[in-house]
């Protein structure tokens, strides 16, 4: 059964603008000696979602959200099925994958470089990201020094350094006192009237009343919610 | 070197010195070594079949010395990072300028620990050529620092790799060097096989083949050159 | 809860792990075969203990090969478990700890942990080395094995603790080849070893493996104590840098 979920009311409407387009996906683990014991947690999922637009992706602990997450960005190759991004992707994942032994600034410099910013260029973002943040006191420290909560909005502003045009973020909260918590949520909101197509890993029913849309993946079958 | 590369360099390089005990040990274990095996090696290859004096004992304690320590540096460099690795790349870094970064910071660390390695044999001994001493070390250890990078492609674990490396460790010290005596094919493709003959050539004063060297330094540059092709297919963790 | 469910149940990551098992196998068997074969049949002249008191032995080197390199594999093994068992527990045990559970309680699990493995690494190189080599004493050999795996186990805790992952790595891949590979082995050091030598963690282990290899090991009572104190100690010492560490 192949459930398509169409773009949602407020986008142009037509498959071509679309930011994400995920068609097909399925995934299977196997584990056990003989690979016997399989675990399908993805099972043809296909969906789109269009500029501008805030998505939550709900679902219960193992049910393939973050597999679904990691397919999209590239870090998990699907047993079929296809995943389509226009424009750039920033991706904050759930435990903040930094080098221990690298500043703030410094952190800033490499990703810089990695998305092809110029380094003055990577310079000014991550000053607009840490007075947005509020974490520039912390720009000299190691990454290894920093509380779970400064090293979540690194992790977080990782991802918006090069204003991805699709934003993935897995949980992106977690260890945020509440201002930043509610710092977070004008952030988004901000992002997602520039333009910004926003996929959030949530799970909090307070949370769902910023999303335009909600995907819940049940049984690695992928629903709307309405 | 593109600029992507440099800046990533930068960033592997500031991960190991900011470990400073890491550096440290690094230049304290070959003398260790080396001084240790020196003072016992001489009867120890007459008893397993090899004919190894104390000085050549002397020059493959640092050729093993460079070598163990620069594989274990480099394989342990990639598995520390795998993680943030895996999000550089998704960043948009290409896999191959990752794994490139990775073997030219392990490659200072092998050309650190060769050199130690071989300040420390020239100080206790007579060194009858140092120049290819100190060559035929720093290429064993770049031998096995394409080693260490290869491993980690396909190696997930931390105890998993060291046992690799043990194994291989091994076979080249006890089985196919000069300490054993070994000769033929199969000692000829063990990794360390012919830096240690050069090593105890240069050491003593015997002749060696210029090809001795080439074949190193193409055993090094095959193991990388494999590492780089393979890690273009990486996603990262 | 018993007090072996949370070792248990932390043991399953290494069960799980087929390609660590095959390895667990393969190097013993590698190594301590290979070094059997390699080694030029004539005799050594060594000192072992012979009811209580030293005497000069002779017997073919293969043999003293094939016994030595038992502990040397043992500890190195075992030394590199210890080392990433700890960075392990270092890094996500904490979690364990703030759960509620007792800061020692879990570094005793990780400690149970390096003590069934130095175990199951040391019957897995004894087993190989019958292949070739009879030890006089069987029992003493396999303890005194056990006793040099444990001590490096628990060393290689201590430095996962104070020096880390890679820093550990250098460290244990050399430490037990420079002590038990040199400073313990008759083929070494065939006459009276000097006192420093003595005090090094692999001494009392690797005693007892010449002394049951090739005399009779009763009575090893120095040996035995300086293989146990060792153990004891740096088991102590990882328990307290443990807790130590999981508080701050």
């Amino acid at each position: 059964m192949t459930q398509r979920i169409q773009t949602e009311p407020h986008s142009s409407g037509t498959a071509s603008t679309d930011v994400l387009r995920v068609e097909r996906i399925t995934k299977t683990f196997r584990r056990g000696l003989l690979r016997s014991r399989v675990n399908r947690v993805l099972r043809d999922v296909s969906f789109s979602v269009g500029p501008g637009s805030m998505v939550g992706l709900v679902g219960e602990n193992g049910s393939g959200k973050s597999v679904l997450m990691r397919i999209i960005v590239g870090l998990m190759k699907p047993d079929d099925g296809t995943v389509d991004v226009t424009g750039g992707l920033g991706y904050c994942p759930q435990i903040p994958m930094l080098y221990d032994k690298l500043t703030c600034d410094e952190t800033f410099r490499l990703f810089g470089h990695a998305y092809g910013l110029a380094d003055d260029a990577a310079a000014e973002e991550a000053a607009r990201l840490y007075s947005l943040l509020g974490f520039e006191r912390f720009r000299g420290e190691l990454v290894e020094n920093l509380s779970g909560g400064t090293r979540q909005k690194l992790n977080l502003s990782i991802a918006l350094l090069h204003r991805p045009s699709l934003l993935l973020l897995d949980e992106p909260y977690s260890g945020f006192d509440w201002e930043t918590y509610q710092r977070f949520w004008e952030l988004a909101d901000d992002l997602r009237a520039a333009g910004t197509t926003i996929l959030i890993v949530a799970h909090f029913i307070q949370e769902q009343s910023h999303f335009d849309r909600i995907l819940r993946l049940r049984d690695g079958e992928l629903g709307e919610d309405h | 070197m593109s600029t992507r590369t440099a800046e990533l360099v930068r960033a592997t390089s500031r991960q190991y010195l900011r470990e400073p005990v890491n550096l440290f040990l690094l230049v304290l274990i070959p003398p260790v070594f080396v001084i240790a095996l020196s003072s016992a090696i001489g009867t120890f290859s007459d008893v397993i079949g090899g004919n190894v004096g104390v000085r050549a004992g002397t020059a493959l304690g640092a050729v093993w010395a460079a070598a163990l320590l620069a594989g274990l540096s480099s394989f342990f460099l990639l598995r520390t990072s795998v993680r943030a690795d895996g999000r550089l790349i998704i960043a948009g870094m290409a896999p191959r300028a990752v794994y490139a970064a990775y073997a030219v910071t392990a490659g200072f660390l092998a050309l650190l620990a060769a050199t130690v390695s071989f300040v420390m044999v020239l100080l206790t001994h007579d060194v009858n050529d140092p120049l290819t001493l100190w060559a035929a070390v720093f290429v064993a250890a770049l031998v096995y620092e394409a080693l260490g990078l290869l491993l980690a492609l396909f190696i997930q674990g931390d105890i998993e790799g060291s046992y690799v490396f043990f194994l291989a460790f091994m076979f080249d010290a006890f089985v196919a060097g000069p300490l054993g005596g070994g000769e033929g094919l199969i000692a000829n493709l063990f990794p360390l096989h012919f830096a240690s003959q050069i090593a105890v050539s240069a050491m003593v004063g015997a002749p060696y083949d210029l090809w001795w060297f080439v074949w190193s330094g193409g055993y090094a540059a095959v193991l990388l050159g494999v590492a780089l092709l393979l890690s273009s297919g990486r996603r990262g963790s | 809860m018993t007090a072996l469910s949370l070792p248990i149940s932390l043991l399953a990551e290494y069960r799980r792990n087929l390609f660590l098992i095959l390895l667990l196998f393969i190097v013993p068997f590698v190594f301590i075969t290979v070094s059997y074969y390699i080694t030029a049949s004539i005799p050594l002249t060594f000192r072992v203990a012979q009811h209580g008191s030293l005497v000069s032995v002779v017997r073919p080197m293969p043999d003293v090969h094939a016994a030595v390199m038992v502990p040397i594999t043992t500890a190195t093994l075992a030394g590199l478990i210890g080392l990433f068992a700890m960075v392990e527990a270092a890094a996500s045990d904490s979690r364990l700890v703030v759960a509620g559970l007792p800061a020692r309680r879990v570094a005793l699990s990780r400690l149970t942990i390096i003590v069934i493995l130095s175990v199951v690494v040391s019957v897995v190189s004894v087993a190989v080395t019958l292949i070739n080599f009879r030890p006089a004493n069987l029992g003493a050999f396999l303890a005194g094995n056990v006793l040099a795996a444990v001590s490096y186990g628990f060393a290689g805790a201590c430095i996962a603790l104070v020096i880390g992952r890679l820093g550990g790595a250098y460290l244990m891949f050399f430490l037990p080849l420079i002590d038990i590979g040199i400073f313990q082995d008759p083929m070494f050091i065939s006459g009276e070893q000097a006192v420093w030598m003595k005090l090094l963690p692999g001494f009392g282990g690797t005693r007892l493996v010449i002394d049951a290899g090739f005399g009779s090991a009763t009575g090893d009572w120095a040996a035995l104590s300086a293989a146990g104190g060792w153990a004891l100690l740096l088991g102590a010492a990882a328990l307290l840098l443990f807790s130590r560490q999981s508080k701050g």
